[in-house]
């Protein structure tokens, strides 16, 4: 069995790049499954769990942002780790996430092994 | 553009299509003309310490070739979407630019980047510009336009 992911991400090209450097990862994968916003994320988490959600920060109908401070509110969904990923360079913003609740930030372009190091942080290494 | 806001454009858009599409880019020898081909393009603003607009043309088999590598699927394939991955790379050239620019201190707005009508009159009207480059990927032109000023 391996991890189960959600790819959150308005862009199908850009879920599609994701899930794609995430296969070339190594990284042992179960269901990797793919919202267009956070709001179909929080409803596909409910009825499906992940180990692990990638997500984009500016989406259409719910922000990733907004996404993860209603995980962290919902006790269910409160223990899931977020990786954002973006383009986005700055410090302030990359500790404001941080303490928004998100666990790892990965900057784009990013390689298969960049993610996972950053799944095996989270998750602590190959899937038992 | 100043020399050094020209080599970090060059740079920035060197390394980000190499590590995001492995595609290649070299200055071309000799002046460029339009590509014959349609074209796409695709803008997007950023707002902060500096302010202004990034544009990017490229041929459409270029960026058919683009959407292709990026999900790792043939170019003819369905599911690679050239518009997308357009804006996609000039979402990440435009994120990374800005840090090489301004430093990982300062926080930047972002417009989301949208698709823009592009032919060779455009192309003919930018290509001369200051703040305009004309690179060539995979043998390929294409233009990069920026510009910014302090805000």
């Amino acid at each position: 069995m391996g991890y189960n992911v959600l790819i959150v991400d308005d862009s199908e090209t850009v879920r599609g790049i994701i899930a794609k450097t995430l296969g070339l990862s190594g990284v042992d994968l179960g269901a990797v499954r793919q919202a267009g916003n956070g709001e179909e994320a929080l409803a596909l988490l409910k009825s499906e769990p992940a180990d692990l959600v990638f997500t984009d920060i500016n989406m259409p109908i719910m922000t990733g942002i907004e996404m993860v401070e209603r995980m962290r509110a919902d006790p269910t969904l409160a223990a899931v780790p977020v990786v954002v990923v973006s383009t986005e360079g700055s410090r302030t913003r990359i500790e404001d996430l941080l303490a928004k609740g998100v666990q790892a930030y990965v900057r784009k372009p990013f390689t298969p092994e960049l993610l996972r190091e950053v799944v095996e942080k989270l998750l602590g290494g190959p899937h038992g | 553009m100043d020399e050094s806001t020209e080599s970090a454009v060059r740079q920035v858009f060197g390394e980000v299509l190499e590590r995001f599409a492995f595609m290649f880019v070299e200055p071309p020898d000799e002046a460029v003309a339009a590509p014959a081909e349609p074209m796409l393009a695709a803008r997007m603003g950023f707002d902060g310490p500096l302010r202004g607009t990034v544009a990017l043309a490229v041929p459409a088999p270029l960026a058919r070739e683009l959407a292709a590598n990026v999900l790792g699927v043939e170019p003819d394939d369905g599911e690679a979407m050239p518009g997308d991955a357009l804006k996609e790379l000039l979402n990440v050239v435009v994120g990374n630019l800005l840090t090489a620019l301004a430093g990982e201190a300062p926080v930047f707005d972002l417009t989301i980047p949208e698709l823009v009508r592009f032919d060779a009159s455009h192309w003919d009207a930018l290509a001369g510009k200051q703040g305009s480059l004309v690179l060539l990927v995979d043998e390929q032109p294409v233009l990069l336009s920026v510009a910014m000023q302090p805000a």
